[in-house]
């Protein structure tokens, strides 16, 4: 059976830059990861819906604006609401090294802040993509 | 796994998300669920998309939703993508130009990759549209990309294809050769506040013509629709124009007849799969198999011979099968 892991790649609230995630989803791309991008500016409540209908594994995403503590509760209750609490969610971009424990805290599973390598997040998408896959056997 | 159909039926979100994925992963157990969708398919109006990359299919389809919306009908999309033929993944970017539809439920929008093998695309698209049609909505939208005969084949599972151009794409006898005008049922020039959106008309309501006389009769003249997605210029033609296509196949009982053409192009691509699938691992760990292969790398023997060698060795062995069975009496 097809395992290709599918990960949906968003940009929330008001940031304007999105270099940062357009490298992060083809690097996805080359490591064999069919990738979703929303495009910038988008509510939690949109992105949960777009996580929902293309039933991705994994929810990256890209957070350069400093609103981080403000926007991931948001958006981690919006994919309670849809049922879809069980996706797992990484953050990447200008997080300042003492909020990465503030968004595990949140249940965000991984924090990549700027400078991560993109080996890293390959690595680490792919395990936490596996381990879902085994777990959740309707 | 079990009413898996059933909540597809009553509308949930997530068990049609689900249901798609696991088709397209070839599920065994969502497999046999297609069974049960089938009688409750048939009813939603599928309606390809397709066109060159960058001639504004994307926003088109969002002018589409926002007008089919206003009549309260609920909307389906299937926008499928090229996958990589070298790492297998992909890019899906197509819901970035109908953001505004996001968080509507009467819309739902899946993104597809095209993973390789044509025959496996329009599988996974034919698996995906039939969850939709069960999940309700009243009209499908597929999306592909025209460049290549794979995606040409996709927009063919549709009831009504409408191919999308643009003003200065280059000569329109390129699109002659490719061969792509003969698929539309609607032709549209998009983009037209551009220049040159006039004159691309006339060149192919000329190529048109030049088909007419051809062919003879056509009982369905394809109408070019001028549009453009960004000022919403044309898009209530188009509207109409897919509602008169529909009409004029229903009419003509010719919507049952692309209906069934459909599932026989599907099973035939599913089993030219499967038989490739099935035979060349097989094929390709026989030690006769390989030591063709060592020779016509060797240029010691021509592709041709061998593969009529094979096809006379699967025969054979078919035959020896038969009366195998006739002569011990243990045949069924």
């Amino acid at each position: 059976m097809d395992e290709t892991i599918r990960i949906l790649i968003a940009k929330v609230g008001l940031d304007g830059h999105d270099r940062g995630a357009l490298i992060i989803a083809q690097s996805l791309k080359e490591a064999g990861m069919e990738v979703i991008y929303t495009g910038l500016k988008n509510t939690p409540e949109v992105i949960a819906d777009i996580a929902v209908q293309e039933d991705v594994d994994v929810i990256g995403v890209s957070i350069l604006s400093g609103a981080h503590l403000v926007l991931m509760p948001i958006l981690m209750d919006a994919l309670k609401k849809h049922l879809a609490g069980d996706i797992p969610v990484v953050v990447g971009g200008v997080i300042p090294p003492g909020d990465i424990q503030k968004l595990k805290a949140m249940d965000v599973k991984e924090v990549f802040p700027a400078g991560s390598s993109l080996e890293s997040v390959v690595a680490f998408i792919r395990k936490i993509a596996a381990s879902r896959s085994k777990g959740t056997v309707e | 796994m079990t009413g898996l159909v059933d909540k597809v039926k009553a509308g949930d979100v997530r068990s049609t998300a689900r249901l798609i994925t696991l088709l397209e992963k070839r599920d065994p157990q969502a497999i046999q669920m297609l069974k049960e969708m089938y009688p409750h398919c048939g009813k939603a109006h599928l309606v390809g998309i397709t066109g060159p990359p960058g001639v504004g299919k994307s926003c088109l389809i969002s002018g589409l939703i926002r007008r089919f919306r206003k009549k309260e009908m609920s909307v389906g999309v299937l926008a499928v993508d090229p996958s990589s033929p070298f790492s297998g993944g992909a890019l899906l970017g197509d819901r970035v130009r109908m953001i505004e539809q996001s968080g509507d439920r009467g819309v739902f929008i899946r993104s597809l990759a095209s993973r390789g093998a044509t025959g496996g695309l329009s599988a996974a698209v034919n698996d995906a549209a039939d969850v939709l049609d069960v999940a309700g909505k009243d009209i499908i939208l597929v999306e592909t990309m025209g460049v290549g005969q794979g995606e040409i084949e996709i927009a063919r599972l549709a009831h009504t294809v409408i191919l999308i151009l643009m003003p200065g794409y280059g000569d329109m006898l390129q699109a002659m050769k490719a061969g792509i005008m003969e698929i539309g049922d609607i032709l549209v020039v998009n983009k037209s506040d551009r220049p040159g959106a006039d004159e691309t008309v006339a060149e192919l309501s000329a190529i048109q013509h030049f088909k007419g006389f051809q062919e003879g009769d056509d009982p369905w003249t394809p109408p070019i629709v001028k549009t453009s997605a960004t000022t919403g210029e044309g898009l209530d033609r188009l509207e109409e124009a897919i509602a008169g296509h529909l009409q004029f196949m229903k009419a003509r009982g010719l919507l049952a007849e692309r209906s069934r053409g459909r599932r026989t192009r599907q099973f035939l691509d599913v089993l030219t799969q499967r038989i490739r699938d099935e035979f060349m691992a097989e094929l390709q760990s026989d030690p006769a198999v390989q030591e063709w292969v060592r020779r016509i790398g060797n240029l010691e023997l021509d592709p041709y011979v061998a593969s009529e060698q094979v096809i006379r060795m699967i025969k054979e062995a078919r035959e020896r099968r038969r009366t195998g069975h006739r002569l011990d009496g243990s045949g069924r």
